[in-house]
């Protein structure tokens, strides 16, 4: 594959903060095309240019103030984000003044040259795309609602602050131009405000009566969805939305912060820098996918699972027990299908022990791992081994 | 010896009858000091032969011994292995070798544990005039042909009756409901608390295993 020369792309991709310095010229450096609101400033700009002929390094308080996130020529002198950039051990061709940008939640600043939204939308797609194919790699049989969980346990939301804490990034009080811009900049959302207008995806699973088109099935998620199975919101929502809500949560702009930063990664560093990114923040996070699952007729289940695939019929026997008369008996119960057993559960009661056994034996089958792990996105590096298919399991089990 | 005399002259009092008082004495438990050396004799259980000093290594060695646990559901059974994964090959290897040294010692091949219900094979012997009639019954008087007494008339499965009979008989299961409702509105705080738990137990068995 032709590899891309991002550095030559032109303006329109890369904002004039994002190029290196050598090309930048001088009279680019403070400006700020921003709406008419900073007309005074930019006057005194270029009048202080005329006078001294070059750039002034410092800003006075009066200029800070009107400003609505902190001036390029600021992140050169933070200590914040040098250490932020040296305890994440980023490569030096991402710049600082990149770092201070990947910090700025659009709610904070409108311009989209000068917040994080451009860089977070391609972000995030290097982040659904890295942590789809690994886990669809890695257990090539899971469920759809499973795949879906997962997805939002390593990347959603949540993960992501939770991953903006242990980095260290705080957040700033209130944005503007005279806040040290190695602190997380967003506009927060007014303590009165309603926050709980529209449910999370993981809380009500069916989408509500209200939306007018009634989807149904874990199917059209695929299709229709975001990468979490969650509704997308559509243009006009996310219109009306910008215009009622003013702020962001915290979660948000973290959110938009972990996304923003891998998004510059990729557009300084390349793909490679961005993949051992992603391995060393995201896949390094622990994840138990056994516990994400929730069988509700599991013997059901895998009766039909041994039909569909041609094993003889489950049937549950009893391998041990003690105290079967007694207030507290444990009875350990395996199923097997022929002389094969397929998954073994203990309990107080022969029913809660039997149900035990044939989740056990379900998530046996669904979390069949290949011995040799490779994803697609490896075929992108230059001398890939040959790909060999992987296995494309015939799906859920469907009663 | 002296704190036990009081309750037992009560006890005698309340049961004048001595063979019931007796009895009754039976069954509360007495802690001698005989029983105390009998139980911590009884719970002196000799150790498992391998934590014992071995005879055939002279060295310091490695003993290994896990407890007892439920196998780990991210060990996939050989069976659900697909017909192309290496480690299939070698569970069949494994087994072989296993297989000719049981075979050398001359011991059984190990029997399947005891079903937790008997097996069975699956019968078809319902006709579709069965199935006729057993609508026709449902219909005519679902009160008096409950599902339980169908399939004790056709010798089958409630479950069978349902899938066949689905559908008929909606007032019975209507008023039926009602008839759940009343019951359960009756229940007072400690049965409802202990029906809610179970229910949320039961829920659970699906997700923790």
């Amino acid at each position: 594959m032709k590899r891309l020369r991002l550095l030559r792309w032109s303006d329109t991709v890369l904002s004039p903060r994002t190029r290196p310095r050598t090309i930048i010229s001088p009279q680019c450096q403070c400006r700020r095309w921003q709406s008419a609101t900073h007309q005074p400033f930019l006057r005194e700009a270029h009048s202080s240019k005329d006078v001294q002929g070059q750039v002034p390094d410092t800003l006075s308080e009066e200029h800070l103030l009107r400003l609505p996130s902190p001036p390029i020529q600021a992140a050169s002198s933070s200590a914040k984000l040098a250490a932020l950039h040296a305890r994440l051990q980023l490569p030096s061709r991402l710049p600082l003044q990149v770092l201070a940008r990947t910090l700025v939640d659009p709610s904070a600043d409108p311009s989209p040259q000068f917040n994080n939204n451009p860089f977070s939308i391609l972000g995030n797609d290097f982040l659904g795309y890295y942590t789809s194919e690994y886990i669809i790699c890695r257990y090539p049989r899971l469920p759809l609602a499973v795949v879906f969980a997962a997805m939002y346990a390593y990347v959603g939301p949540k993960a992501l602050a939770a991953i903006t804490r242990e980095w260290g990034v705080e957040a700033a009080a209130h944005p503007g131009g005279e806040v040290d811009p190695g602190y997380l900049q967003f506009r927060r959302v007014a303590p009165e405000s309603d926050m709980g207008s529209k449910p999370s995806a993981l809380i009500s699973p069916m989408p509500d009566a209200s939306s007018g088109w009634k989807r149904r099935g874990i199917s059209s998620r695929t299709v229709h969805d975001d990468e979490f199975g969650d509704v997308r919101q559509s243009a006009k929502d996310k219109e009306a939305s910008s215009t009622a809500i003013e702020g962001v949560t915290e979660e948000k702009a973290s959110t938009n912060f972990v996304r923003a930063l891998t998004g510059a990664l990729y557009l300084h560093s390349g793909r490679a820098a961005v993949k051992s990114f992603f391995r060393e923040h995201f896949m390094s996070r622990q994840l138990n996918i056994a516990s994400l699952f929730n069988f509700r007729h599991p013997q059901r289940d895998l009766s039909r699972l041994c039909a569909r695939e041609g094993f003889q019929s489950p049937v549950a026997r009893i391998v041990s027990e003690t105290g079967r008369k007694s207030r507290h008996p444990v009875f350990v119960i395996g199923v097997f299908s022929g002389h094969e057993k397929l998954g073994e559960g203990a309990g107080s009661s022969l029913d809660e022990a039997r149900t035990c056994a044939a989740v056990a034996a379900l998530k046996g089958w669904y979390l069949y791992s290949p011995t040799e792990l490779r994803v697609p996105s490896e075929m992108e590096e230059p001398g890939a081994r040959k790909w060999d298919r992987l296995l494309v399991d015939p799906g859920d089990i469907v009663v | 010896m002296k704190t036990f005399s009081a309750p037992r002259v009560v006890r005698s009092f309340i049961w004048p009858q001595s063979h019931s008082c007796n009895n009754l004495l039976a069954l509360i438990s007495l802690r001698h000091q005989s029983s105390y050396r009998r139980t911590r004799s009884r719970l002196n259980i000799k150790p498992d032969p391998s934590f014992l000093p071995s005879k055939t290594e002279p060295h310091d060695h490695i003993i290994y011994n896990p407890p007892p646990s439920a196998p780990n559901v991210y060990h996939t059974p050989t069976i659900f292995l697909p017909k192309t994964d290496r480690r299939r090959q070698l569970h069949e290897e494994a087994a072989a070798r296993n297989s000719r040294l049981s075979a050398t010692s001359s011991s059984p091949p190990p029997e399947l544990p005891p079903p937790v219900r008997p097996t069975y094979q699956k019968r078809y012997h319902l006709t579709q005039e069965d199935m006729e009639e057993m609508r026709r019954l449902r219909r005519e008087d679902p009160i008096e042909w409950s599902a339980n007494k169908l399939a004790k008339k056709f010798d089958t499965s409630s479950i069978f009756v349902a899938f066949v009979t689905e559908g008929i008989a909606k007032e019975k299961r209507e008023q039926q409901k009602q008839v759940t409702e009343i019951v359960k509105s009756r229940w007072g705080v400690k049965r409802r608390t202990a029906r809610e738990d179970r229910a949320l137990r039961k829920e659970r068995w699906g997700r923790d295993a």
